[in-house]
């Protein structure tokens, strides 16, 4: 990339205000003078929480996966479900449609988001990226596509009006899995949360620019 | 567009000065320049035809908003007998099961939410096409509203998903899923992609008059 060059300045997303970045300082947050809406922030070491939480997503994600998720008596008979049923037993019904996009949304995207999101903040962390610095625009737009197609937390608020729904008609076992599911879920927000997109943007370029 | 349609940026603006902001890395490319000279996204100082897209995806949505709602969107089947229910029959069938809460949480997430998103967003598509001046700060809340809530809308498709993997006792009772469980997954993705479409900058842009003055955003 010729001629790329550090810029001190950034359009609003909102409303396209030409917008001075001053040199924030930890703590600080900037919003656009315009319309009012929150550009960017620094917190000290919020990345590193980041990581951590989002590690930590990881390893509850996979015992939600693990554990039965939900129990379910009635008439003297019983089922259980893990979490991935959710999607797999749609795929018995003649849904592969509808499947692959529930097992997307409430699986296989939360997972790829985590492990990309671990991957860049590790990449971040190291001084020197060397050759993996051409990877790391490459994570950041996965993590924001993934971002905004993540439904975890819907996912969790539909598992908890299905048992609403039909704890009425039969008895219900929550497993470990749920509970696990929950930490889950506070973990990938508190963790997204933490990234700030216009920092993390900032910080790859730097690494770029180091680099090149 | 017709000629006398070109657009009236604001001079705060940095379309003004002709640079572009990148919507991925907030970098600021210059005119000329049709990706984004670092991470190589797409750019403009618009989305092309953010309006037209944005009218196409809702109306697609609108179409599957029929089946979603006369379809049954989960089939129960209690003893041997099966009962076929829509949307709107599960709403009303957990209010006389006295369960309120759970009730107003499908019938908000899966009723009123969609159909405020669709005319929120047709309202902001046709403010933009009429070039209103008025009201941005609550045009701006409203698109970042619609942006906000239009995932939760998806509970009732796990909802769905959950009690059909869950409830399946052979002979006693079981739940399957109904058609309109896609189509109102499908209702759901659309008005999603309807609101990415839309470019909430273009509401910025006629709060300007013609003399290039900027009107109060108030």
């Amino acid at each position: 990339m010729p001629g790329l060059t550090v810029q001190s300045s950034m359009a609003c997303p909102i409303c396209d205000c030409l917008v001075e970045m001053p040199a924030l300082n930890a703590d600080c947050a900037i919003y656009c003078p315009c319309c009012g809406d929150h550009l960017s922030s620094i917190k000290a070491e919020s990345f590193d929480h980041a990581l951590a939480l989002a590690l930590a997503g990881l390893a509850l994600l996979l015992c939600a996966t693990w554990y039965p998720f939900l129990g379910f008596s009635a008439s003297g008979k019983e089922a259980n479900m893990t979490l991935l049923d959710s999607a797999t037993s749609l795929f018995g019904y003649d849904q592969p449609i509808l499947g692959t996009i529930v097992f997307i949304l409430m699986f296989a995207g939360p997972l790829g988001l985590l492990l990309t999101l671990i991957t860049l903040l590790v990449l971040l962390r190291r001084p020197v990226a060397g050759s993996a610095s051409h990877l790391l625009p490459l994570l950041a737009r996965a993590v924001a596509l993934l971002q905004h197609w993540n439904m975890v937390e819907v996912f969790l608020i539909g598992a908890v009006v299905s048992i609403a729904k039909i704890s009425s008609m039969a008895t219900i076992q929550i497993g470990l899995a749920f509970w696990c599911f929950i930490g889950f879920t506070i973990c990938t927000i508190v963790s997204l949360a933490c990234v700030d997109t216009v920092q993390l943007w900032r910080l790859i370029r730097m690494r770029h620019l180091a680099g090149s | 567009m017709s000629s006398n349609n070109t657009p009236i940026y604001s001079p705060q603006s940095a379309a003004a000065q002709g640079l572009q902001g990148c919507r991925r890395c907030f970098r600021l490319v210059p005119l000329p320049l049709k990706q984004c000279d670092f991470c190589g996204a797409e750019v403009s100082l618009r989305k092309q035809h953010a309006v037209q897209n944005t009218l196409a995806y809702l109306f697609t949505a609108i179409v599957l908003f029929v089946p979603a709602n006369v379809l049954p969107i989960m089939v129960t089947s209690e003893f041997g007998s099966s009962k076929p229910s829509t949307i709107l029959e599960g709403v009303v069938l957990l209010w006389h099961h006295g369960s309120y809460p759970t009730a107003l949480v499908i019938f908000i997430a899966s009723v009123l939410v969609p159909m405020a998103k669709v005319m929120a967003l047709l309202l902001l598509c046709w403010s933009v096409v009429r070039r209103s001046p008025h009201r941005v700060q609550e045009r701006k809340r409203l698109l970042a509203l619609t942006e906000l809530v239009g995932r939760w809308s998806m509970v009732d498709v796990f909802v769905v998903a959950l009690l059909v993997a869950l409830v399946q006792l052979a002979g006693v009772l079981t739940v399957a899923p109904g058609p309109a469980a896609l189509a109102f997954c499908g209702v759901v993705l659309f008005t999603m992609l309807a609101a990415h479409a839309f470019d909430g900058r273009l509401l910025w842009d006629h709060a300007v008059n013609l003399k290039g003055e900027k009107v109060d955003h108030g």
